[in-house]
Order: structure tokens, then C-alpha cells, then sequence
């Protein structure tokens, strides 16, 4: 139990360079992120730039990793995430100036709900009882910011709500996952 | 430090994790966040509590170009017959060996002369990162990969130039630089496009560009 993650192994020797544990790296949670990803960006071509220039980052900064940096399965998510949102903002930058300020929320909108895209209940019960605590509009602000890399406006303009109360609904949220999520130790 | 910091301190390491923490707010946060263990502690604590929502997504598995495309970028120098068409990633490092071994006992069998033919090159930054890599394959294509993606000034694009050692630049053609990759012909007239060096510029783009008379980057070929 209090045994090192092989993960954080196999990071380890990938700062080495060793390009064997890399490829056992790649093996073991490409799929996982690609997952993620495809939930992230809803689509396959994109998400399969993004997992490959995410583990570009993740050979070149494996050194970084540190196991107060989380699981290392946290760390290379953190990873990719933050290539996807960067690609999103850019490319709904592009979209907007093409669309109009008008078709933005809609942006939010088209496809399933995050919620609906979680199967969070499956693999971390506890995550799930978490986010059953909060109400749904305020879960719903979190999850759009997290999975689609929306800020407060465009989750205001996308709820139809005062930027206001998105705020609020927001670091209330988040503060009630922190007390619940670390109730569960 | 007193609870009012301390919960600040928190909120804004929550919310810089979870994307809401915008504009001046954010990049000031990340100018104090290489100084502040604390602060990284903040955001550590917090990209662990909200990255279980990333574990908890359903594992798909990413088509095999990802692992080719990985390979050819970070371990462009390993040894491969069919470097252009790649191999499949559960059976690449079997076949890379068994190749590797009949290349060594025959070469002339195995490896038409003009396929064993390919080069590389490395473009480096000013820091010495690596921007671009360009691969040539023995049939004749360029292959640049943008292994990050770049900042560029508006209505400027990198361009890619064949310079040898007596004639003015030839273009080969715009670099890409939000991370991908691009696969460009090697112009007519040109014979021996794995000579001399590769010239970067940064300039507008436009119909007939000028050769340019010195580089942003430049780099020479590598044989593999």
C-alpha cells in the first residue's frame, strides 16, 4: 500500500531518457488521457494531437515530476488538459471572430452536458458523492469550467446567469469539494 | 500569515487550477507561483483534488499514428526501414531489432540505396529548444514537424529555405507553428535537397516571396 506508484517509476527512468519505460508509459495510460482528451475536445483527430504533444511534454519534463505533485496520473492530466483547453481558447477565438459574439453561447451548448459525459460513479465513488453534494446549476458551472476550459463570463453567458452569481457558484463549489473530497481520507 | 491570506491563498490557487482565475489576475498569480512553495503547494493539492475528474473519464484507445508520430519526433535517429510509412507500435520494437540485425548482415539486399537515404535536421531556437525538425525521406518528400506551438506576430509566418553554398535560398515552403505537423514537396530544379542548410525566416506571407539575404535559425542536415 505505501508502495511507490510504477508510474512514478517509469517517469523516473523516462528522465533518464530511458525510451524503454517511456513506451511501457505510453502503453499503460495513453488510453486513459485519450480518453480524457476525447471528453475534453469531442473529437478524434484532436484529441490525438493533443495525447501526442502531451506526452512530447511529458518525455520532456518528466524530470519535473515530484511525488507531492500528486499520482503521476494526476500530473501527466494536468498535462493535457491545459494543451487542450489552450488549443480550445484559441480556436474559439478564431471561431468567435468568424461567428459573432451571438453564436458564443451556443458554443457551450452543442453536445451532451458534461455532467452526462462523466462516468465518474464507476471509478471514483467517492469523487462522485462529492460532486452529489452540490446543486446542479453550481456543479454544472465547475464542470463546464474544467472540461471545457470556459471562464466565468462565457459560463455565465452559456447558464444565462449573472456573472455574479457564476462567481459565487463557483468558489462556493469548489470549496465544498475540498471539504468533502478531504473528509473521504 | 493570517486566515483571510490563507483562504485567499486557496481560492486563487482553486481557481487558477481550475481555469476561472483570468486575465492580469492569472499571469500575476504565475509570476508568484515560481517564489511561493506554498502557493505551489496550494496548486498541487488543488490539480489533485480536480484532476481525479480526468482518472475518472473512460479509457479509449488512441489510433497508432500517435506512438509512429512520437517516435519519429522524439527518437527521430532510430533505426527504421520504413521510416515514411511507419510501423505498428505493439510489433515496431520487435521489428526495429530484427531489421536492425538484417541491415547490419545485408544491406545491399534489404535497403534500396535511395530509402536508406534520409535526413534530418533540427531547428533550434535561440535557447536551443528544438522548434521544428525536417525529415527528408529517400521519396523525396520533406517532412517538418512544429514541436511546440509558437506566439507569432500577426500576419507573420516561418518559412522554410534550401541555402547551398553558391546559389540564393530556395523556398521549400511555410512552417507550421501551432504544433503540427506538415508534409511539403521538394520544389522542381532542386537535385540534392539533403545538401547544404536550411534557412528559417519570419516574414509576412505573400504571393512571391524575396530569398532572404540571412536566417532567424538555421541548422545543416543530418545523415541517418
Amino acid at each position: 500500500m505505501a508502495s511507490r506508484d510504477p508510474l512514478a517509476d517509469l517517469l523516473a527512468r523516462c528522465a533518464l531518457h530511458d525510451r524503454r519505460a517511456f513506451e511501457t508509459l505510453y502503453r499503460q495510460t495513453s488510453p486513459i488521457l485519450y480518453g480524457f482528451l476525447l471528453k475534453l475536445v469531442r473529437d478524434r483527430e484532436l484529441a490525438a494531437d493533443l495525447l501526442q504533444e502531451g506526452f512530447v511534454r511529458i518525455w520532456q519534463r518528466a524530470g519535473d515530476y515530484r511525488a507531492q505533485s500528486g499520482q503521476p496520473l494526476t500530473w501527466m492530466s494536468s498535462i493535457v488538459r491545459h494543451l487542450a483547453i489552450d488549443r480550445r481558447r484559441r480556436g474559439e477565438h478564431r471561431r468567435r471572430a468568424e461567428l459573432g459574439d451571438d453564436d458564443w453561447a451556443a458554443v457551450a451548448d452543442d453536445g451532451p452536458s458534461p455532467e452526462d459525459r462523466l462516468h465518474v460513479e464507476q471509478h471514483d465513488a467517492a469523487l462522485a458523492r462529492c460532486l452529489d453534494i452540490l446543486d446542479a446549476e453550481p456543479r454544472r458551472a465547475v464542470l463546464l469550467a474544467y472540461f471545457e476550459g470556459l471562464t466565468h463570463d462565457a459560463i455565465a453567458e452559456s447558464l444565462n446567469r449573472p456573472l455574479g452569481t457564476v462567481k459565487a457558484w463557483v468558489r462556493r463549489s469548489l470549496m465544498r469539494l475540498k471539504t468533502c473530497l478531504g473528509e473521504e481520507r | 500569515m493570517n486566515y483571510y491570506h490563507l483562504a485567499m491563498r486557496d481560492r486563487l490557487a482553486a481557481e487558477y487550477v481550475l481555469g476561472t482565475l483570468q486575465g492580469p489576475a492569472r499571469r500575476r498569480f504565475e509570476r508568484l507561483l515560481p517564489a511561493h512553495p506554498v502557493l505551489q503547494r496550494a496548486v498541487t493539492d488543488w490539480e489533485r483534488r480536480l484532476n481525479r475528474l480526468a482518472v475518472a473519464s473512460p479509457p479509449a484507445p488512441p489510433p497508432p499514428e500517435v506512438w509512429r508520430g512520437l517516435e519519429r519526433r522524439l527518437f527521430p535517429a532510430s533505426p527504421r526501414r520504413s521510416w515514411w510509412n511507419g510501423l505498428i507500435f505493439w510489433r515496431g520494437l520487435a521489428l526495429v531489432s530484427v531489421l536492425a540485425m538484417i541491415v547490419a548482415l545485408a544491406p545491399r539486399y534489404v535497403l534500396p540505396p535511395q530509402e536508406a537515404d534520409i535526413s534530418f535536421a533540427a531547428i533550434r531556437g535561440k535557447q536551443r529548444e528544438v522548434l521544428w525538425t525536417v525529415a527528408l525521406a529517400g521519396d523525396g518528400r520533406l517532412r517538418v514537424d512544429n514541436l511546440r506551438a509558437m506566439a507569432m506576430p500577426p500576419d507573420q509566418r516561418c518559412f522554410l529555405w534550401l541555402k547551398t553554398a553558391s546559389d540564393p535560398p530556395v523556398m521549400l515552403g511555410a512552417l507550421p507553428d501551432d504544433g503540427s505537423a506538415r508534409t511539403l514537396p521538394v520544389p522542381a530544379g532542386v537535385t540534392r535537397p539533403g545538401r547544404g542548410e536550411l534557412w528559417v525566416t519570419m516574414q509576412p506571407m505573400a504571393p512571391k516571396l524575396q530569398p532572404p539575404v540571412e536566417p532567424l535559425y538555421q541548422t545543416r542536415w543530418q545523415a541517418l
